[in-house]
Formats: structure tokens, sequence, C-alpha cells
């Protein structure tokens, strides 16, 4: 049987009537507690009993000196002279319990222990959060500046970042709010003399941020996941379920023999190892059935591996280098990636296996969220401009018809034409390089492809 | 409209400071406030540990002396006057009290 119960409590640190009422029932249960973390509540077990707790908020700074000073002790010997004992402290929280039912209650005026939760909730509470509100909003606006000012670029490198720090504004509000309103109704009582019966005060970030952000990452991961790549993640999650399971029905064998501590503890330690050894082989055998990511691709040889890119099949890029040039093996290389569903980019390169020269390089920017494309644009340009050395410029053509386009920008070398294009058709920005001079009708039969890319 | 700190004295500040005449500890005042009220009033140690703090922020009281973790304290001059205050403060209101009401409880 477990000594010991961890609990993920959802109490906001100044909700000492739900605090105290809950741990009582805890220890009618027969779990008393041992530990206040910051994730996680500890609760160790006891014989189920009646006691009394009491929440209390130690008025001074204990900063400087994190263990017990003098003065706090002193605090906590004037409780258990009025028959309390003290449980545990986390912070500026006191936890005192009484096994009988006539203690004094340790606050009997609710005017002073509202002045010492405020105290405590002022630097805990509506600082804290209003300091994550300012760092919050600084960083939302500043991503906002850069995904306006360089899209691709800010969306590749902190997408994350960007994904995570709004998530901070509505839950730090919320508590602030929250306290402030439970802090209106605990004056209005504590003026009238009573002390205020706190209702349930949940917390929201623990309730409904973290899971929402989880969720919303979770959804955005299996969004870019093909389908193969989500039933590999599910296998590996029921897998790691079902090891848990053996795991637990083992150590539960084990507990009923009749080995020593220090025996049953060498076993459960080997069966572990043994179940995360079974574990990951599993995945190596179980991960060539699961097709990887672009498998639609059909992969055109395996003698040939580059570093970056995976080869597959060039029949299914967007642009295929054999319709544009009769020609026989074409290694192709394909990379796709997703940046927070705003913007995806695929990038293409293919070669004739006969001749290196014939090379069709294409970048496609889907700019899916139409606000950003002219920055997209305006990014693509620019940077090609500071990578264009040597005398090459970027210019605009005046006559885009050739392509289907709405616009197109080709690059030049000390005044003369290359063969490098950039290209805005509908919601896409196509930076193209033939390696060759193309005609009108390969670049006609390039647009149209790319139109429906 | 709150009231300003310690201008009127809660029930539980009056039996504190005028436990102070003499010198006492902080967890005998709790047993002295019981018994002097017949147990009407009851100061919690969490009160009773801040009210101890304020008082002596606000010069009503001082430390005496410290005995291992066991503190002492005595009514200052200031504090001896604002517990007068406050005396005089009720009696007045007992005074209206018999004055207004006291006849007609009478009749």
């Amino acid at each position: 049987m477990r000594d010991l119960k961890y609990r993920i409590e959802l109490f906001s640190l100044y909700d000492h009537t739900n605090i105290e009422k809950h741990l009582k029932k805890m220890a009618a249960k027969g779990w008393m507690l041992e530990k206040i973390g910051r994730t996680f509540w500890v609760y160790n077990r006891i014989e189920p009993q009646n006691i009394n707790f009491s929440a209390v908020y130690y008025p001074k700074d204990i900063n400087e000196d994190k263990n017990m000073s003098e003065d706090r002790q002193n605090f906590i010997d004037m409780c258990t002279c009025a028959g309390w004992s003290f449980v545990l402290s986390s912070d500026k929280l006191h936890i005192f319990c009484c096994k009988n039912n006539d203690c004094i209650p340790i606050e009997t005026d609710a005017q002073i222990q509202l002045e010492c939760i405020h105290k405590f909730a002022k630097s805990e509470i509506i600082y804290g959060y209003f300091f994550f509100i300012i760092a919050a909003v600084i960083f939302t606006a500043f991503s906002g500046y850069l995904i306006c000012k360089e899209p691709i670029e800010t969306l590749a490198d902190s997408l994350d970042a960007i994904w995570f720090w709004p998530f901070f504004i509505p839950f730090s509000l919320y508590n602030i709010i929250k306290y402030l309103i439970w802090h209106k109704n605990a004056k209005a009582a504590a003026e009238r003399g009573e002390f205020y019966e706190t209702k349930r005060i949940i917390r929201f970030e623990v309730l409904f941020c973290l899971p929402l952000y989880i969720f919303s990452s979770l959804l955005r991961t299996l969004m870019i996941l093909e389908i193969q790549q989500i039933l590999f993640v599910i296998f590996l999650i029921i897998f790691a379920a079902i090891l848990v399971c053996i795991f637990k029905a083992i150590r539960k064998a084990y507990s009923k023999t009749k080995l020593s501590e220090n025996a049953k503890l060498f076993f459960k330690f080997y069966t572990a190892i043994v179940l995360v050894a079974a574990y990951i082989a599993g995945i190596v055998l179980i991960y060539p059935i699961f097709p990887k990511s672009s498998e639609k691709f059909k992969k055109d040889s395996d003698s040939f591996i580059p570093s970056s890119y995976t080869v597959y099949h060039h029949k299914n890029l967007p642009v295929n280098l054999e319709d544009l040039i009769p020609i026989n093996g074409v290694v192709s290389k394909y990379k796709f990636n997703d940046y927070l569903l705003l913007i995806n980019l695929e990038k293409t390169e293919q070669y004739s296996l006969e001749d290196n020269s014939i090379e069709l390089s294409c970048d496609i920017t889907h700019v899916n969220f139409s606000p950003i494309f002219n920055a997209c644009k305006k990014e693509i340009i620019t940077i090609s401009e500071k990578v264009a050395k040597n005398g090459f410029t970027i210019k605009k053509e005046a006559d885009a018809s050739v392509w289907n386009a709405d616009e197109v920008y080709r690059y030049y070398k000390d005044g003369e034409p290359c063969n490098s294009y950039v290209v805005c058709i509908d919601d896409k920005i196509i930076q193209i390089i033939f390696g060759w001079e193309p005609t009108n009708e390969q670049i006609a039969i390039a647009a149209e492809k790319l139109k429906n890319a | 409209m709150p009231r300003a700190k310690f201008q009127t004295l809660t029930e539980q500040m009056f039996y504190i400071l005028m436990c102070l005449k003499n010198e006492c500890c902080g967890t005998d005042i709790m047993e002295k406030v019981r018994k002097m009220t017949n147990g009407r009033i009851v100061v919690g140690p969490g009160t009773l540990y801040n009210l101890l703090e304020q008082f002596v922020e606000e010069d009503l009281i001082c430390e005496t002396k410290i005995e291992g973790r066991k503190r002492s304290y005595i009514l200052t001059d200031k504090g001896k006057k604002l517990l007068e205050t406050e005396y005089n403060r009720i009696c007045t209101q007992a005074e209206d009290f018999r004055r207004f009401l006291g006849k007609e409880n009478d009749k």
C-alpha cells in the first residue's frame, strides 16, 4: 500500500477557507499534508481522523532567511500554545492542525487576517502576474512586429516562443482580477467584522490555459504530421501505457512476496530497466513499418542519401524537371516545413543523373494568412538582395504574362539577366532557379504546375 | 468608510492593551484576556501576534525582555493614553445610553 500521495491541487494560495476544508477532508480519508510543492502537494498516509486545519499567512518578509527565523518560530510557538500543531510552511503560508474541536481559531480578527493575506498577495499575485503581463505584452508586440517585418524567419526561428507567450496574458489578467474581486468581498465582510467564506477559486492557468496550450500545440503537431506519423505517436503512447501497467502489476506482485525490502527494490529496478529496454526495442522494430514523412513521394534511389533532404520520386513534386526537359534519370530532393499554419515552405531540388548542370531549384512559400503576404514577399526579395552579391541585383519584370503570375522579379548579374526568378502566384511566392535558359514554353509549363502546387 | 488605524479600538485590541498594564508575554495575554472576560472574548494567536507587532510599530507598547523566543511587552504612555481615550469614549456612550434609553427601560 502506498504511503505517499501526490496530487495537483487547484487552490489559489490565498484561498485559505477551501484549503482548510480540503485538508480536513483528506485527513478524514487518511492523508495528511506533508509538502506543498510547485506542482504537487504531497500527502502522507495516516489513520483516518477528524482534524481541523488552519491556513495562516505570516506577515513578515522572510526572504532574508529562508530557514525558520526566530520571529517566525515565535509566531509558531504562540500558535502551539493555543493548542495548534505546526504542519508545514510554504513561503509565507503556514499550515497548522488541531485534533481538538474546541481550539481557539488562530485568526480571530477578520481585518487583521485580511491585511496579512493582502501583504502576501500583493507581492505574489498582483506584482507577480503584472510582471508576467508586461513581459507577455512586450514579447507578443515584438513578435507581432517581427511577424509583420520578417514573417518567414520569425515564424521559423521562434515558433514555440510566439505560440507560448500570449497564453500568459489572459491567465495573468484572470488571476489579478479574481484576487481583486476576492479582496473587495473579503474587505467588505471584514468591515462588518465577519470572515469571508471564500467560494472555491480554481487556478485558471492549471485548469484552462495549460491544457489549452498543450492541446493547441498537440493539434498543431498533428496537423503537420501525416496519418502514418500520427498512428506511430498513438502506438508509442499505447505501448508506453501497456508497459507502465505491466510494471505496476509486477511491482504489486513483488510487494506480496516475502522478499526483503532491498531485494524487492533491486527487482523493481531490474524490471524497470528491462521494460525500458523493451520499449526502445519495440520502437526500433516497429519504426520501419510506419512510413516516414512525405512517404507519399516514392523514393527514387536508396544509393543517394543527402544530408538534409530525402530523395523522393520526382513525379509527385510541384515542378517536374522531366516535364520541362526530355532527360532520363533524375535525382529529386524535397523538404516541407510548416510554420504555425500561417506559412508552409516547400523546397525542391532536381538534377539530371547524366548531366549535373541540368538542374531546377524551386522554393515555394505558401502564405495562408493574406495580411502577411506582402511582408513575406518583401522579406524574400530583401534576403535575395542580401544574398545576391558580386554584382547580382533583383528587378521587377514589367511583363508577368509569360508566367501568368501577379508579379515576377528576376535576378541580373552585371546587368545581364539570369535564370532565377521570384514569382508571385495567388497565395504563393516562388523562388525558382533554372540551370539553363528556359524558353517561354518551359516557363509557361512551370507556371501552370506552380499555380496548382 | 474604513476607520483610521487605532482611532477606535476593537474589543480584542482593548483587552490586549489592558493586559499589558503589567509586563506580559504573548502567550500569557491569550489566557489573561479569556479569564478577564469569562471567555467572552478570545484572541487567536495569529491575531495577537499581528496586533503586538502593530502596537510596537505605533509605539503603544514596547518590548521589555526577550528570554529565548519568549518576548515580553508593557504598555507605553502613548498606549495608556489611547486606552484611557477609548475608556472615556465607551463611558460617554454608556452615559448617553443611560440618558436616552435608561429612563425608558426603568419605566
